[in-house]
């Protein structure tokens, strides 16, 4: 008896790095049309958010207000 | 007086207890505080709307994509927003106001009463089934319900209290408050401070002992501190990691379609509440089959729509599974109907195998889809099948040198190729013809009868929908009722279709393979061959199957097989067994419905999600999964009990190792996956 969805916002039994270790093998075994894969950056993102995001928003949440300031600034400059 | 913030519900609610002690009135926000949204971005549900308006208008002949309808209702309701500005500090709209205007415009002279009304009905149906009230904070507010608190709801939103009070019943919220406010009715929003004297006047209330709690430092933190209420912001990282999540799979979904069917399942996992331990396999019902089986309901609905059919079959007792997975979502993914009438069918292999004989006779097809499974050896298991009376054929049988036990398969042992020409010979012969033909004559009557019953002949074109695999039902049915005049065209939905026997499509009769089908080259949902029975055993009703239609005085009769036997008692066993599996398939798909509808995707969207699925669960499954969704027995009339030979029954599958074996052999999974490989290749 588990959850359906993991404390990392993962789908129980089919969590991420499932995906991420499929999609490499697909490098070098053809799995089948995965129209592209998952991507290596967007791959990336995504494990390091399931795994670290919780700790992450938890300190990023006290400086929003800063943090989107420099956002907007960086916008304004790109 | 004070504004605190919190980082975490727990401190928030704790300091929120101790302060309620010495107060009388609580208020809460709703969005975002009492109510969280699946999606990161609210504005995402005002597009099932833009494409529900854009179907209606389609109806009364307006073409107008949803793009433009969410454009113009963005323009209107900004409109709105600076025409209340010029009045008010606040900027706001009102939903009824600016979706009327909205709505005039597109449909001119169509605009009827009841339209604004069906609009709304559909976004506030969207809305609730994004929102998912905070178990915690509910809790606290049943117990200073309890306390006999005065408690509020307050939101800055541009859905009057009216429609408020429906979503917060829905979300189980509304009993628990003395009122629902909203900036939509007043124009006089938390976010300028001017509802909280308002909401002071009007109930009457002192703001020494008030409380207002939310999650904006301005609208719930620093105007009603202002005013002199108590304020507790909640600015909660959790839901921001969630929402970071959901966020990355919507929006990586739009450039690579991977993350389409990811980002649907994302949005169907249960949050706060709803999140409680399951057993194994209805994980697997939720995870893994739920939104597969969703998808393909909502691509026969979409194929309906295009093909135009008035009446959708679900038949088999798989079909029983689908017409419930319809049930649950096509009405929050197709809100504007124009879908065909379902029914389901009663229909087995066995009991339409002796009618589909009655007019063209026993055909060479036919005697080899009997022959196909291994268990099956000879002409005694045809008779078994298409319910022959093999007493009275063995004078034909004799007349070609056959006899019921001559071996007609290859997989068995004493098979000789002059036995299968001497079949055929049997099969060209008339007056053996005839007499399969009489002996049918009655099941097949019945058919007829049961068929113009519930309206079959009634349609000019009709769908029909099942799991698979050689689509052996349908073609049985087809050539059942083909030489009727009334006989309508037959579209044929399936799972997986196999072809292990070539489907014949003609003009009036078809069949495709949604998920898999192997016309096409596939290789990932080719994996479905590898644990067929799972998907069969997984979607079976929990009546028994039919064997036999019986002609009766007043027309017909379905005979129903006997649960009292052995195989009877194993598949109740089995049912039994796959229960969870089953209830995980039908709560994921009332998910699936919002899901879907929200995100605006197609099963062909989501195809390479479901390939990569399809690859891991089935080809490259781990041992617990094999052992958990592998069935315990698997009752099939059609097979015999005759075995084949060792040689004949072809190598072992993945699904059918010991756990030992899958746990421990080294590259197993892969080394089978290339033999898949060679074989799909070949075949």
């Amino acid at each position: 008896m588990k959850p359906i969805r993991t404390s990392r916002y993962d789908i129980a039994g089919n969590g991420f790095f499932r995906v991420f270790r499929i999609n490499l093998m697909n490098i070098f075994v053809p799995l089948g049309n995965f129209k592209r894969g998952a991507g290596l950056k967007p791959s990336l993102v995504l494990l390091f958010l399931h795994w670290f995001g919780r700790p992450l928003f938890q300190v990023l949440i006290r400086y929003e207000r800063y943090l989107h300031k420099l956002y907007l600034k960086i916008k304004r400059h790109s | 007086m004070m504004r605190n913030t919190f980082y975490s519900l727990d401190k928030l609610i704790e300091r929120g207890k101790h302060l309620a002690a010495s107060c009388d009135t609580i208020s809460f926000d709703l969005f975002d505080t009492l109510l969280i949204r699946r999606i990161h971005d609210p504005d995402v549900v005002k597009l099932p709307v833009a494409r529900y308006i854009s179907s209606l208008a389609g109806h009364r002949g307006i073409n107008v994509s949803w793009q433009a309808v969410q454009k113009l209702r963005n323009q209107i309701e900004q409109q709105q927003r600076d025409e209340t500005g010029i009045n008010f500090d606040d900027h706001e709209a009102c939903y009824p106001v600016f979706m009327e205007k909205t709505l005039r415009e597109i449909f001119a002279q169509h605009y009827g009463d009841s339209l604004l009304e069906q609009v709304t009905d559909y976004e506030l149906e969207m809305e609730s089934r994004v929102l998912v009230p905070r178990r915690q904070l509910v809790d606290w507010l049943i117990e200073l319900k309890s306390q006999n608190k005065r408690l509020f709801i307050i939101s800055d939103i541009y859905l009057p209290a009216e429609h408020l009070r429906i979503l917060a019943n829905r979300a189980g919220l509304l009993d628990q408050v003395e009122d629902v406010i909203s900036s939509a009715d007043t124009f006089l929003a938390k976010a300028s401070g001017q509802a909280f004297p308002l909401i002071e006047k009007k109930f009457n209330l002192s703001k020494a002992s008030w409380i207002h709690i939310g999650d904006n430092p301005i609208s719930d933190g620093l105007r009603p501190t202002e005013f002199g209420i108590q304020a507790l912001v909640l600015k909660d990282g959790e839901e921001k990691f969630r929402k970071a999540l959901i966020k990355r799979y919507f929006n990586y979904g739009k450039g690579r379609p991977f993350y389409r069917g990811r980002a649907l399942q994302q949005l169907m996992l249960p949050l706060e509440g709803e999140n409680i331990p399951r057993p194994d396999l209805y994980r697997e019902g939720y995870n893994f089959l739920g939104p597969m089986i969703g998808a393909f309901v909502q691509h026969i609905g979409e194929e309906c729509r295009r093909l135009g059919l008035t009446k959708l079959f679900f038949f088999s007792r798989e079909g029983y599974t689908f017409k419930r997975v319809w049930e649950q979502c096509v009405p929050t993914l197709f809100p504007d109907g124009d879908l065909p009438e379902i029914e389901y069918l009663y229909v087995s292999r066995m009991a339409l195998a002796g009618a589909s004989c009655a007019h063209q006779g026993l055909t060479s097809i036919s005697a080899n889809i009997a022959l196909l499974p291994p268990g099956n050896k000879d002409f005694s298991d045809i008779a078994r099948i298409f319910q022959l009376d093999l007493r009275r054929l063995e004078p034909y049988l004799e007349r070609h040198k056959l006899s019921s036990a001559s071996c007609l398969s290859p997989l068995h042992q004493g098979y000789d190729q002059k036995y299968s020409v001497r079949l055929m010979e049997l099969l060209e012969d008339a007056a053996f013809q005839n007499e399969v033909k009489t002996q049918v004559s009655e099941p097949s009557e019945a058919l007829i009868a049961y068929l113009s019953d519930i309206g079959f002949f009634r349609h000019q074109q009709v769908g029909v929908v099942d799991i698979g695999w050689l689509g052996t039902i349908q073609r049985f049915l087809y050539d059942a009722v083909k030489h009727r005049n009334e006989c309508p065209r037959i579209h044929g939905f399936v799972f997986g279709a196999t072809r292990g026997i070539p489907f014949r499509d003609d003009l009036k009769n078809s069949l495709q393979g949604l998920i898999y089908d192997r016309q096409r080259f596939d290789l990932a949902a080719s994996t479905i061959l590898y644990a067929r029975d799972v998907f069969e055993e997984a979607c079976r009703a929990p009546h028994p199957t039919l064997e036999q239609y019986e002609r009766t005085a007043e027309g017909y009769h379905l005979k129903f097989r006997t649960k009292d036997d052995i195989t009877g008692m194993a598949e109740q066993k089995q049912d039994e067994y796959y229960a969870p599996l089953q209830q995980g398939i039908f709560d994921a798909a009332k998910s699936f419905g919002a899901a879907s509808a929200l995100l605006g995707y197609a099963l062909e969207d989501y195809r390479p999600w479901f390939h990569y699925v399809l690859t891991a669960k089935l080809a490259f499954p781990r041992t617990s999964e094999v052992v958990d969704m592998r069935h315990k027995s698997h009752l099939d009339d059609f097979h015999g009990t005759n075995t084949p030979l060792k040689m004949a029954t072809g190598n072992r599958q993945l699904w059918d190792y010991e756990p030992m074996a899958l746990r421990f052999l080294p590259f197993l999974r892969l080394r089978l996956f290339w033999r898949h490989i060679r074989e799909v290749i070949k075949s």
